[in-house]
């Protein structure tokens, strides 16, 4: 076997668990360790690592589903999502939507469909420990736009930042399972949808709720809207909202479009 | 010195610059905060590179702290400097924004692979100890050594594989390596008692042949008794049999700098001073006896 196959075929056996070992095992030589032994040592290697950096992402998730199943679905999301990333932190984005088929093909979830959202929240706080350090508003060279500099002005957003909105009262549920389960929980479905923002704040992630308004901004700003359509929409109220979004520093800068 | 904070501590403390030498420990973050704090004597930490990718947060912040106070070394884990592919762009360069902010000893990785066709293993995976396999490492090694400026350190793996093909022993294998890449060697002293157990490598063999200019750091650390195998865990303290080949290790490597391990169930940062100190103690011990011999 060429060096290449080799370790194609060694790295497939690892991480996928369907995937035919024995042109591999071939290549093994038996001693006091069977080589479906030597193999299996490296595949549990291989899905500890893919659960403990699921764990340490999406602990509310897992204290909801219960270690077993958590484990299980881990399996499950490494066999469809091989990670392609060297850094582990990068890993497990899409999490939120197993969850979400979950809930829809296993009768036992149904209750929890926000689970998909609780952990779309979980990726978002994680990302946000891991992003980039803001940049300081340049309050001096805002102040020196001139007037038709504005029809090209965009705003952007702390990289940070993050928005989040959902039918579920996911800060409650969040906060009660992060860290430890309380005996019984018992949630009522908020009137109006729920708006989030994570954003790190010095060196911490921070979840606040926000106002629909505002919500509806920042979903503007995160989607390139520039400042002359936000001025002109009447979805906006640019005066109240802008100035404390640059305060916060959930805007950290401007650019000007071509 | 330091290009990141060129008035800071580092800029002016001498000893950034002089070789590393004695016990250090890897810098694992349940304990950055108490470093940080209490400062204490440590004669360097090694962090692993691939936990301090971020690009801002607390762990940026941190590793700008801790490189401010303290002699450090670059550890990774995902070079996959065995691997037929292509060598990862995007991680080496991660790994020189490192170098180019901080006053880095020296980059360290391991004589594996862990990645195929971009798909990642993140384990340290064992290549057959072939000819070509030499081929292999020899070219990516010189590679990262164009890029990185300086010469790095490569470390033995501990396995649980045993390919059918081998041509070499594990000795003469990473010996060939470091000759012809022309690299330094990192000698995993627990990875070589796992391997004894589950491969049968000879220690002593080992130890007396590995080229004594080469070696230039030791790593210690534990490992979990599976009944039939070893597994190279980080879990638990460096065991009795492991200190005895140290002991032998050290003999032969006198002043070679020590690093204690320990990557699962971290313990509180006490006990791994404890280790240093009793590497520190057994390394002083065959220096002394080596002074006194000469």
């Amino acid at each position: 076997m060429l060096p290449e196959q080799l370790q194609e075929q060694f790295i497939r056996c690892i991480t996928q668990p369907d995937h035919d070992p024995s042109f591999f095992l071939q290549q093994l030589a038996a001693t006091h360790l069977p080589v479906e032994l030597q193999l299996g040592i490296y595949r549990r290697n291989f899905s500890g690592a893919i659960q403990k950096t699921l764990e340490q992402i999406y602990p509310a998730c897992q204290r909801i589903l219960g270690k077993d199943y958590f484990a299980t679905l881990c399996r499950l999301y490494a066999n469809s999502q091989p990670s392609m990333h060297h850094d582990l932190n990068c890993y497990g984005a899409l999490f939120s939507a197993l969850l979400a088929e979950q809930c829809r093909s296993n009768v036992l979830l149904k209750g929890y469909e926000y689970l998909a959202d609780l952990a779309t929240l979980e990726w978002r706080w994680h990302a946000s420990y891991f992003s980039a350090n803001d940049s300081l508003f340049d309050f001096k060279a805002f102040s020196q736009l001139a007037d038709d500099d504005y029809s090209r002005l965009e705003f952007t957003l702390s990289p940070s930042l993050s928005i989040h909105q959902s039918i579920y009262p996911l800060h409650e549920i969040w906060n009660a399972n992060r860290i430890k389960t309380s005996a019984s929980q018992q949630y009522t479905l908020p009137d109006e949808s729920c708006y989030l923002c994570i954003y790190r704040h010095q060196l911490s992630p921070q979840l606040n709720i926000i106002d629909a308004q505002t919500w509806l901004t920042l979903d503007a700003l995160d989607n390139k809207m520039n400042f002359e359509t936000l001025c002109l929409s009447d979805k906006f109220d640019i005066n109240t909202t802008l100035p404390g979004l640059i305060e916060r520093g959930w805007i950290s800068g401007f650019t000007l479009r071509d | 010195m330091n290009a990141k904070h060129p008035g800071g501590i580092a800029a002016d403390n001498k000893a950034f610059a002089l070789p590393l030498a004695g016990t250090g420990i890897g810098l694992r973050s349940p304990h950055v905060s108490q470093i940080l704090t209490e400062k204490p004597a440590i004669a360097w930490l090694e962090l692993l590179a691939d936990n301090h990718f971020a690009e801002g947060g607390l762990i940026a912040a941190q590793l700008d702290a801790i490189c401010d106070l303290y002699p450090v070394t670059l550890h990774s884990v995902g070079l996959s400097l065995g691997s037929t592919a292509d060598t990862d762009r995007d991680y080496l360069n991660k790994l020189k924004r490192i170098k180019d902010d901080h006053c880095v000893h020296w980059l360290s990785d391991h004589l594996c692979f862990s990645s195929d066709g971009g798909i990642q293993s993140h384990d340290l995976l064992p290549v057959p100890f072939t000819q070509q396999s030499i081929n292999t490492f020899v070219d990516n090694i010189s590679r990262v050594q164009d890029l990185w400026g300086e010469r790095i350190l490569v470390e033995n793996v501990s396995s649980y594989a045993t390919f059918k093909d081998c041509e070499f022993s594990e000795v003469e294998f990473i010996t060939e390596i470091a000759g012809r890449a022309d690299c330094y060697l990192l000698v995993d002293i627990n990875n070589l008692y796992v391997n004894h157990i589950n491969h049968g490598t000879d220690t002593r063999a080992f130890i007396n042949g590995l080229p004594r200019d080469r070696v230039k750091e030791i790593h210690l650390a534990g490992h979990e008794d599976h009944g039939q195998y070893l597994l190279d865990s980080h879990n638990s303290p460096v065991s009795e049999a492991v200190w005895a080949l140290y002991r032998q290790f050290i003999q032969k490597h006198p002043s070679t700098p020590t690093l204690i391990e320990w990557d699962n169930n971290i313990p509180a940062l006490d006990v791994l001073l404890q280790e240093a100190a009793q590497a520190e103690k057994i390394a002083n011990h065959y220096q002394a006896q080596g002074r006194d011999v000469a």
